[in-house]
Protein backbone atom coordinates (compact mmCIF):
# COMPACT_ATOMS: atom_id res chain seq x y z
CA UNK A 1 0.00 0.00 0.00
CA UNK A 2 1.52 3.22 -0.83
CA UNK A 3 1.74 5.55 1.64
CA UNK A 4 2.12 8.68 -0.60
CA UNK A 5 1.47 9.40 -4.44
CA UNK A 6 2.70 12.47 -6.41
CA UNK A 7 1.10 12.82 -9.87
CA UNK A 8 2.93 14.35 -12.79
CA UNK A 9 1.76 15.71 -16.06
CA UNK A 10 3.86 14.61 -19.31
CA UNK A 11 4.31 17.33 -21.68
CA UNK A 12 5.90 17.21 -24.68
CA UNK A 13 6.24 19.20 -27.83
CA UNK A 14 2.94 18.15 -28.95
CA UNK A 15 0.97 18.64 -25.84
CA UNK A 16 0.60 21.15 -23.39
CA UNK A 17 0.36 21.71 -19.72
CA UNK A 18 -3.13 22.39 -19.84
CA UNK A 19 -3.50 19.09 -22.32
CA UNK A 20 -0.72 16.69 -21.27
CA UNK A 21 0.56 13.84 -22.83
CA UNK A 22 -0.70 11.45 -19.99
CA UNK A 23 -0.02 11.11 -16.82
CA UNK A 24 2.42 9.37 -14.25
CA UNK A 25 2.22 8.51 -10.09
CA UNK A 26 5.00 8.19 -7.79
CA UNK A 27 3.82 5.27 -5.40
CA UNK A 28 6.09 5.66 -2.49
CA UNK A 29 6.39 3.34 0.61
CA UNK A 30 8.70 2.26 3.33
CA UNK A 31 10.45 -0.22 0.91
CA UNK A 32 11.15 2.43 -2.25
CA UNK A 33 9.21 4.06 -4.71
CA UNK A 34 7.28 2.42 -7.77
CA UNK A 35 6.64 4.62 -11.17
CA UNK A 36 3.78 4.53 -13.39
CA UNK A 37 2.35 5.84 -16.51
CA UNK A 38 -1.32 5.59 -17.74
CA UNK A 39 0.11 4.08 -21.29
CA UNK A 40 -1.83 3.36 -24.50
CA UNK A 41 -3.43 0.23 -23.18
CA UNK A 42 -5.78 2.10 -20.36
CA UNK A 43 -3.72 0.62 -17.59
CA UNK A 44 -1.16 1.68 -15.20
CA UNK A 45 2.51 0.22 -15.47
CA UNK A 46 5.97 1.00 -14.81
CA UNK A 47 7.89 3.47 -16.74
CA UNK A 48 11.48 5.16 -16.65
CA UNK A 49 10.51 7.98 -18.01
CA UNK A 50 10.40 10.21 -14.35
CA UNK A 51 13.70 9.26 -13.85
CA UNK A 52 15.05 10.38 -16.74
CA UNK A 53 13.75 14.05 -15.72
CA UNK A 54 15.95 13.62 -12.86
CA UNK A 55 18.61 12.35 -14.33
CA UNK A 56 18.70 15.25 -16.58
CA UNK A 57 16.92 14.22 -20.02
CA UNK A 58 14.94 17.10 -21.41
CA UNK A 59 12.91 15.04 -23.58
CA UNK A 60 9.69 16.02 -20.87
CA UNK A 61 8.33 18.23 -18.71
CA UNK A 62 6.83 17.00 -15.73
CA UNK A 63 4.41 19.19 -13.94
CA UNK A 64 3.02 17.90 -10.43
CA UNK A 65 -0.87 17.85 -10.63
CA UNK A 66 -3.21 16.97 -8.20
CA UNK A 67 -5.00 13.71 -7.91
CA UNK A 68 -8.38 15.32 -9.16
CA UNK A 69 -6.40 16.72 -12.05
CA UNK A 70 -4.70 13.52 -12.33
CA UNK A 71 -8.14 11.60 -12.77
CA UNK A 72 -9.55 14.22 -15.21
CA UNK A 73 -6.62 13.72 -17.49
CA UNK A 74 -7.48 9.58 -16.99
CA UNK A 75 -10.80 10.15 -17.87
CA UNK A 76 -10.36 12.60 -21.10
CA UNK A 77 -7.69 9.87 -22.50
CA UNK A 78 -10.05 7.29 -21.63
CA UNK A 79 -12.87 8.91 -23.59
CA UNK A 80 -10.61 9.46 -26.42
CA UNK A 81 -9.43 5.70 -26.84
CA UNK A 82 -13.57 4.89 -26.97
CA UNK A 83 -14.32 7.31 -29.67
CA UNK A 84 -11.57 5.94 -31.56
CA UNK A 85 -12.59 2.46 -31.30
CA UNK B 1 19.74 37.79 -18.01
CA UNK B 2 17.69 35.64 -19.74
CA UNK B 3 19.50 32.69 -21.86
CA UNK B 4 18.17 33.66 -25.03
CA UNK B 5 19.68 36.83 -24.47
CA UNK B 6 23.20 37.34 -25.31
CA UNK B 7 22.99 37.36 -29.51
CA UNK B 8 25.59 38.65 -31.07
CA UNK B 9 26.16 42.31 -30.55
CA UNK B 10 24.75 42.55 -27.35
CA UNK B 11 26.34 44.12 -25.19
CA UNK B 12 24.88 42.91 -22.25
CA UNK B 13 26.56 39.51 -22.99
CA UNK B 14 30.17 38.39 -22.23
CA UNK B 15 32.52 39.47 -24.68
CA UNK B 16 33.46 36.66 -27.02
CA UNK B 17 37.10 36.29 -27.02
CA UNK B 18 37.53 36.90 -30.78
CA UNK B 19 34.97 39.95 -30.38
CA UNK B 20 36.83 43.27 -31.51
CA UNK B 21 37.18 45.17 -28.23
CA UNK B 22 36.01 48.22 -27.25
CA UNK B 23 38.09 51.51 -27.39
CA UNK B 24 40.43 51.88 -24.37
CA UNK B 25 40.52 48.21 -23.58
CA UNK B 26 42.95 47.08 -26.42
CA UNK B 27 45.28 44.47 -25.39
CA UNK B 28 48.80 45.36 -24.94
CA UNK B 29 51.58 43.75 -26.33
CA UNK B 30 52.61 40.24 -24.24
CA UNK B 31 56.01 41.97 -24.32
CA UNK B 32 54.55 45.06 -22.71
CA UNK B 33 53.20 43.22 -19.86
CA UNK B 34 54.84 42.63 -16.81
CA UNK B 35 56.41 39.17 -16.53
CA UNK B 36 53.82 38.12 -19.05
CA UNK B 37 55.11 35.49 -21.92
CA UNK B 38 53.45 35.80 -25.21
CA UNK B 39 52.58 32.29 -24.96
CA UNK B 40 50.60 32.53 -21.55
CA UNK B 41 49.25 36.09 -23.44
CA UNK B 42 47.67 34.07 -26.98
CA UNK B 43 46.40 31.01 -24.17
CA UNK B 44 44.12 33.47 -22.32
CA UNK B 45 41.93 35.87 -24.83
CA UNK B 46 39.73 38.00 -23.34
CA UNK B 47 41.38 37.12 -19.87
CA UNK B 48 42.60 40.67 -19.26
CA UNK B 49 39.13 42.70 -19.10
CA UNK B 50 37.52 39.55 -17.66
CA UNK B 51 40.09 39.11 -14.69
CA UNK B 52 39.19 35.29 -13.83
CA UNK B 53 41.98 33.71 -13.48
CA UNK B 54 42.51 29.21 -14.37
CA UNK B 55 45.21 29.07 -12.36
CA UNK B 56 43.97 28.51 -8.85
CA UNK B 57 45.93 25.84 -7.86
CA UNK B 58 49.26 27.92 -7.53
CA UNK B 59 47.76 30.50 -5.84
CA UNK B 60 46.72 28.67 -2.82
CA UNK B 61 49.42 29.46 -0.98
CA UNK B 62 49.20 32.76 -1.65
CA UNK B 63 47.95 35.31 0.87
CA UNK B 64 45.01 37.15 -0.24
CA UNK B 65 46.41 40.53 -1.60
CA UNK B 66 44.10 43.65 -0.39
CA UNK B 67 45.01 45.74 -3.54
CA UNK B 68 43.23 45.57 -6.03
CA UNK B 69 43.57 44.72 -10.00
CA UNK B 70 43.68 47.44 -12.29
CA UNK B 71 42.01 46.66 -15.39
CA UNK B 72 43.78 47.62 -18.42
CA UNK B 73 41.46 50.34 -19.30
CA UNK B 74 42.34 52.15 -16.39
CA UNK B 75 46.07 51.93 -17.00
CA UNK B 76 47.90 52.57 -14.08
CA UNK B 77 51.14 51.07 -14.82
CA UNK B 78 52.70 50.93 -11.56
CA UNK B 79 49.93 48.64 -10.45
CA UNK B 80 49.83 46.39 -12.96
CA UNK B 81 46.40 43.64 -13.08
CA UNK B 82 47.69 40.95 -10.61
CA UNK B 83 46.19 38.16 -12.55
CA UNK B 84 48.82 38.62 -15.24
CA UNK B 85 51.46 39.16 -13.10
CA UNK B 86 50.31 35.77 -11.72
CA UNK B 87 49.69 33.99 -14.89
CA UNK B 88 53.40 32.71 -14.91
CA UNK B 89 54.46 33.08 -11.69
CA UNK B 90 57.63 31.73 -11.44
CA UNK B 91 58.79 34.18 -14.24
CA UNK B 92 56.66 37.13 -12.44
CA UNK B 93 58.76 40.32 -11.86
CA UNK B 94 57.58 42.00 -8.99
CA UNK B 95 59.49 44.99 -9.21
CA UNK B 96 58.73 47.32 -11.88
CA UNK B 97 61.48 46.99 -14.83
CA UNK B 98 62.14 47.19 -18.24
CA UNK B 99 58.57 47.81 -20.53
CA UNK B 100 56.84 48.62 -17.41
CA UNK B 101 58.68 51.15 -16.21
CA UNK B 102 59.37 52.45 -19.59
CA UNK B 103 55.34 52.08 -19.75
CA UNK B 104 54.91 54.42 -16.64
CA UNK B 105 56.86 57.25 -17.72
CA UNK B 106 54.37 57.77 -20.52
CA UNK B 107 52.29 60.68 -19.89
CA UNK B 108 49.13 58.75 -21.65
CA UNK B 109 49.72 56.12 -18.55
CA UNK B 110 48.86 58.60 -15.81
CA UNK B 111 45.64 59.67 -16.28
CA UNK B 112 44.22 59.98 -12.64
CA UNK B 113 41.93 56.81 -11.41
CA UNK B 114 39.00 57.65 -8.89
CA UNK B 115 38.23 56.49 -5.26
CA UNK B 116 35.52 54.70 -6.49
CA UNK B 117 37.29 53.18 -9.11
CA UNK B 118 40.04 52.05 -7.06
CA UNK B 119 36.65 50.44 -5.07
CA UNK B 120 35.17 48.98 -7.47
CA UNK B 121 38.37 47.29 -8.94
CA UNK B 122 39.27 46.15 -5.01
CA UNK B 123 35.99 44.35 -4.93
CA UNK B 124 36.18 42.96 -8.38
CA UNK B 125 39.35 41.54 -7.48
CA UNK B 126 38.11 40.40 -3.99
CA UNK B 127 35.47 38.34 -5.50
CA UNK B 128 38.06 37.10 -8.52
CA UNK B 129 40.32 35.52 -5.58
CA UNK B 130 37.15 34.46 -3.69
CA UNK B 131 35.87 32.67 -6.57
CA UNK B 132 39.12 31.48 -7.67
CA UNK B 133 40.26 29.67 -4.34
CA UNK B 134 36.67 28.04 -3.11
CA UNK B 135 36.58 26.00 -6.74
CA UNK B 136 40.06 25.32 -5.80
CA UNK B 137 38.79 24.01 -2.59
CA UNK B 138 35.60 22.57 -4.38
CA UNK B 139 38.13 20.74 -6.96
CA UNK B 140 40.03 19.18 -3.43
CA UNK B 141 37.06 17.52 -1.87
CA UNK B 142 35.70 16.83 -5.05
CA UNK B 143 39.13 14.50 -5.71
CA UNK B 144 39.25 13.36 -2.18
CA UNK B 145 35.55 11.92 -1.94
CA UNK B 146 36.05 10.70 -5.61
CA UNK B 147 37.51 7.12 -4.37
CA UNK B 148 34.89 6.92 -1.33
CA UNK B 149 32.11 6.76 -3.96
CA UNK B 150 33.56 4.44 -6.39
CA UNK B 151 34.00 2.22 -3.20
CA UNK B 152 30.61 2.33 -2.31
CA UNK B 153 29.41 1.70 -6.22
CA UNK B 154 31.22 -1.76 -6.03
CA UNK B 155 29.65 -2.01 -2.85
CA UNK B 156 26.32 -1.94 -3.62
CA UNK B 157 27.03 -4.10 -7.36
CA UNK B 158 28.01 -6.77 -4.56
CA UNK B 159 25.24 -6.04 -2.85
CA UNK B 160 22.69 -5.87 -5.44
CA UNK B 161 24.42 -8.37 -8.42
CA UNK B 162 23.18 -6.60 -11.43
CA UNK B 163 20.10 -9.01 -12.89
CA UNK B 164 20.64 -10.79 -16.30
CA UNK B 165 19.53 -7.88 -18.73
CA UNK B 166 17.21 -8.17 -21.79
CA UNK B 167 19.29 -8.05 -24.91
CA UNK B 168 17.76 -6.10 -27.95
CA UNK B 169 17.25 -7.82 -30.56
CA UNK B 170 15.29 -7.64 -34.19
CA UNK B 171 13.28 -11.17 -34.64
CA UNK B 172 12.99 -12.89 -38.11
CA UNK B 173 9.75 -11.22 -39.11
CA UNK B 174 11.34 -7.81 -38.22
CA UNK B 175 10.14 -6.38 -35.24
CA UNK B 176 12.49 -5.09 -32.57
CA UNK B 177 12.54 -5.85 -28.54
CA UNK B 178 14.32 -5.47 -25.87
CA UNK B 179 12.57 -7.16 -22.55
CA UNK B 180 8.90 -7.64 -21.86
CA UNK B 181 8.19 -3.70 -22.58
CA UNK B 182 10.57 -2.43 -24.83
CA UNK B 183 8.89 -3.08 -28.21
CA UNK B 184 8.62 -2.07 -31.91
CA UNK B 185 7.26 -3.58 -34.92
CA UNK B 186 8.68 -4.30 -38.19
CA UNK B 187 7.65 -1.19 -39.84
CA UNK B 188 8.83 1.24 -36.68
CA UNK B 189 12.19 -1.00 -36.51
CA UNK B 190 12.71 -0.02 -40.00
CA UNK B 191 12.12 3.54 -39.52
CA UNK B 192 13.86 3.90 -36.50
CA UNK B 193 17.48 2.25 -37.69
CA UNK B 194 17.11 4.02 -41.03
CA UNK B 195 16.76 7.44 -38.73
CA UNK B 196 19.74 6.17 -36.45
CA UNK B 197 21.80 6.22 -39.70
CA UNK B 198 20.46 9.43 -40.64
CA UNK B 199 20.95 10.96 -37.45
CA UNK B 200 24.79 9.55 -37.52
CA UNK B 201 25.44 10.72 -40.70
CA UNK B 202 23.87 14.66 -40.39
CA UNK B 203 26.40 14.83 -36.94
CA UNK B 204 29.25 14.14 -38.84
CA UNK B 205 28.54 16.00 -41.67
CA UNK B 206 26.93 19.29 -40.41
CA UNK B 207 26.63 19.31 -36.57
CA UNK B 208 30.36 18.72 -35.50
CA UNK B 209 31.99 20.99 -37.95
CA UNK B 210 29.85 23.51 -36.85
CA UNK B 211 30.68 23.01 -33.24
CA UNK B 212 34.45 22.45 -33.97
CA UNK B 213 34.25 25.81 -35.26
CA UNK B 214 32.35 27.18 -31.79
CA UNK B 215 35.14 25.32 -29.48
CA UNK B 216 38.04 26.51 -31.37
CA UNK B 217 36.73 30.09 -30.66
CA UNK B 218 37.67 29.86 -26.99
CA UNK B 219 40.50 27.21 -25.79
CA UNK B 220 39.60 27.70 -22.34
CA UNK B 221 37.13 24.74 -22.52
CA UNK B 222 36.63 21.61 -24.65
CA UNK B 223 34.26 19.61 -26.31
CA UNK B 224 34.35 16.18 -24.08
CA UNK B 225 32.85 12.66 -24.52
CA UNK B 226 32.65 12.95 -28.68
CA UNK B 227 32.85 9.37 -28.40
CA UNK B 228 29.69 9.22 -27.26
CA UNK B 229 27.93 11.68 -30.22
CA UNK B 230 25.40 9.34 -31.24
CA UNK B 231 23.58 7.32 -29.24
CA UNK B 232 23.93 3.49 -30.07
CA UNK B 233 20.81 2.25 -32.08
CA UNK B 234 19.26 0.16 -29.32
CA UNK B 235 19.64 3.07 -26.84
CA UNK B 236 17.58 4.81 -29.56
CA UNK B 237 14.93 2.03 -29.87
CA UNK B 238 14.63 1.84 -26.15
CA UNK B 239 13.91 5.43 -25.13
CA UNK B 240 11.39 5.56 -28.56
CA UNK B 241 10.00 2.27 -27.08
CA UNK B 242 9.49 3.84 -23.86
CA UNK B 243 7.71 6.72 -25.47
CA UNK B 244 5.22 4.81 -27.32
CA UNK B 245 3.75 3.34 -24.16
CA UNK B 246 2.31 7.00 -23.76
CA UNK B 247 -1.09 7.00 -25.36
CA UNK B 248 -1.81 8.47 -29.18
CA UNK B 249 2.46 8.57 -29.15
CA UNK B 250 3.12 7.51 -33.40
CA UNK B 251 6.80 6.06 -34.01
CA UNK B 252 7.23 9.82 -35.97
CA UNK B 253 6.16 11.53 -32.95
CA UNK B 254 8.57 9.58 -30.64
CA UNK B 255 11.96 10.11 -33.42
CA UNK B 256 10.98 13.68 -33.76
CA UNK B 257 10.79 13.91 -29.26
CA UNK B 258 14.24 11.92 -28.58
CA UNK B 259 16.69 15.14 -28.37
CA UNK B 260 19.39 13.43 -27.24
CA UNK B 261 20.23 10.60 -30.20
CA UNK B 262 22.87 13.10 -31.06
CA UNK B 263 24.37 14.88 -27.87
CA UNK B 264 27.38 16.95 -27.26
CA UNK B 265 29.26 18.45 -24.23
CA UNK B 266 31.17 21.84 -23.76
CA UNK B 267 33.52 21.32 -20.56
CA UNK B 268 34.07 24.33 -18.34
CA UNK B 269 36.33 25.72 -15.17
CA UNK B 270 34.36 26.18 -12.82
CA UNK B 271 35.23 30.15 -12.30
CA UNK B 272 34.65 30.35 -16.25
CA UNK B 273 31.32 28.17 -16.26
CA UNK B 274 28.31 30.79 -16.55
CA UNK B 275 30.02 33.48 -18.93
CA UNK B 276 30.86 30.83 -20.56
CA UNK B 277 27.81 28.73 -21.13
CA UNK B 278 26.08 32.52 -21.58
CA UNK B 279 28.86 32.92 -24.57
CA UNK B 280 28.37 29.89 -26.49
CA UNK B 281 24.65 29.95 -26.33
CA UNK B 282 25.43 32.82 -28.27
CA UNK B 283 27.54 31.03 -30.86
CA UNK B 284 25.45 28.46 -31.17
CA UNK B 285 22.86 30.84 -32.52
CA UNK B 286 25.30 32.36 -34.84
CA UNK B 287 25.66 29.12 -36.19
CA UNK B 288 22.41 29.18 -37.23
CA UNK B 289 20.68 26.22 -34.79
CA UNK B 290 17.92 26.97 -33.05
CA UNK B 291 17.44 26.80 -29.26
CA UNK B 292 14.54 24.46 -28.33
CA UNK B 293 14.79 23.96 -24.53
CA UNK B 294 17.14 24.80 -21.75
CA UNK B 295 17.48 23.31 -18.46
CA UNK B 296 19.18 24.44 -15.60
CA UNK B 297 19.96 21.36 -13.28
CA UNK B 298 21.95 23.01 -10.70
CA UNK B 299 19.31 22.98 -8.41
CA UNK B 300 18.48 18.86 -8.70
CA UNK B 301 19.80 16.76 -6.38
CA UNK B 302 20.29 13.74 -8.67
CA UNK B 303 22.30 15.16 -11.30
CA UNK B 304 24.11 18.24 -11.55
CA UNK B 305 24.77 20.74 -15.00
CA UNK B 306 22.58 22.40 -17.68
CA UNK B 307 20.81 20.57 -20.86
CA UNK B 308 19.76 21.89 -23.82
CA UNK B 309 18.06 20.78 -26.82
CA UNK B 310 18.51 22.23 -30.33
CA UNK B 311 17.66 22.20 -33.73
CA UNK B 312 18.94 22.34 -37.30
CA UNK B 313 15.70 24.40 -38.43
CA UNK B 314 16.86 23.33 -42.29
CA UNK B 315 16.24 19.76 -41.79
CA UNK B 316 14.66 20.01 -38.05
CA UNK B 317 16.94 17.34 -36.70
CA UNK B 318 17.22 17.63 -32.99
CA UNK B 319 20.42 16.93 -30.83
CA UNK B 320 21.85 17.65 -27.12
CA UNK B 321 24.39 20.44 -25.73
CA UNK B 322 25.20 19.30 -21.83
CA UNK B 323 27.31 22.50 -20.04
CA UNK B 324 29.29 20.63 -17.78
CA UNK B 325 31.96 21.32 -15.11
CA UNK B 326 35.19 18.80 -14.73
CA UNK B 327 33.41 17.54 -11.95
CA UNK B 328 29.86 17.67 -12.77
CA UNK B 329 30.58 16.02 -15.74
CA UNK B 330 32.43 13.38 -13.67
CA UNK B 331 29.62 12.66 -11.57
CA UNK B 332 27.24 12.16 -14.55
CA UNK B 333 30.05 9.37 -15.50
CA UNK B 334 30.07 8.17 -11.84
CA UNK B 335 26.02 7.89 -11.75
CA UNK B 336 25.57 6.49 -15.04
CA UNK B 337 25.39 3.12 -14.49
CA UNK B 338 22.79 3.41 -11.70
CA UNK B 339 20.43 5.16 -13.84
CA UNK B 340 20.79 2.65 -16.12
CA UNK B 341 20.06 0.09 -13.61
CA UNK B 342 16.70 1.99 -12.41
CA UNK B 343 15.80 2.71 -16.57
CA UNK B 344 16.09 -0.96 -17.03
CA UNK B 345 13.56 -1.47 -14.69
CA UNK B 346 14.78 -4.49 -13.76
CA UNK B 347 15.74 -3.45 -10.02
CA UNK B 348 12.92 -3.51 -6.96
CA UNK B 349 11.96 -0.84 -5.21
CA UNK B 350 14.67 -0.93 -2.36
CA UNK B 351 17.58 -1.13 -4.42
CA UNK B 352 16.11 1.77 -6.71
CA UNK B 353 15.81 3.82 -3.60
CA UNK B 354 19.54 3.19 -3.00
CA UNK B 355 20.63 4.14 -5.99
CA UNK B 356 18.72 7.19 -6.12
CA UNK B 357 19.78 7.59 -2.48
CA UNK B 358 23.74 7.30 -4.06
CA UNK B 359 23.02 9.51 -7.00
CA UNK B 360 22.35 12.04 -4.37
CA UNK B 361 24.95 11.17 -2.48
CA UNK B 362 27.42 11.34 -5.44
CA UNK B 363 26.02 15.06 -6.61
CA UNK B 364 26.48 16.32 -3.22
CA UNK B 365 30.10 16.87 -3.63
CA UNK B 366 29.59 18.92 -6.83
CA UNK B 367 29.41 22.51 -6.00
CA UNK B 368 27.39 24.84 -7.64
CA UNK B 369 29.26 26.93 -10.15
CA UNK B 370 29.31 31.38 -9.84
CA UNK B 371 26.49 32.81 -11.63
CA UNK B 372 24.55 29.97 -12.63
CA UNK B 373 21.15 31.50 -11.31
CA UNK B 374 21.48 33.94 -14.72
CA UNK B 375 20.89 31.42 -16.98
CA UNK B 376 17.58 30.81 -16.78
CA UNK B 377 15.71 27.99 -18.34
CA UNK B 378 14.32 28.23 -22.11
CA UNK B 379 11.41 28.47 -22.24
CA UNK B 380 10.69 30.25 -19.38
CA UNK B 381 8.45 27.82 -16.96
CA UNK B 382 5.24 29.65 -16.74
CA UNK B 383 4.23 28.27 -13.42
CA UNK B 384 2.42 24.79 -12.95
Amino acid sequence: MAERITYYALVDSRSTRERPRTVLRRLETDEGNTDEMFSRDLTWESSPLLHGAEHGDTMFDFAEITEDEANEIVARIRAEAAQAE
Amino acid sequence: MRIDQPEPGDPSAPPAPDAPRAPGAERRPAAERPGATEAAAERRPGRDTEAVPDRPARRESEAVPDRPAQHETEAVPERPPRHETEAVPERSARRETGPAAEAAGRPEAREPVSRADQIAAHLRYRETVSVTLQAAADRAAWAQARPELRAAWEDHKERYPERTRAVPHTTPDGSWSAGEHRRLDPEQNTEATKAHADLADEADRHILPALRRIEAADPDRQLAGLEHMVKGENRLKEKMADFLRAPGVTVRDALDEVPDAVRFTLRYSAERYSDGVLTDVGRMKSEGFDLIKLKNLWHTDQYKGINSQWCIPETGTRFEMQFHTPESLDAKELTHAAYERIRSRMVDPVEERDLENFQRRVNGFITTPPGTGRIKDYPEATGG
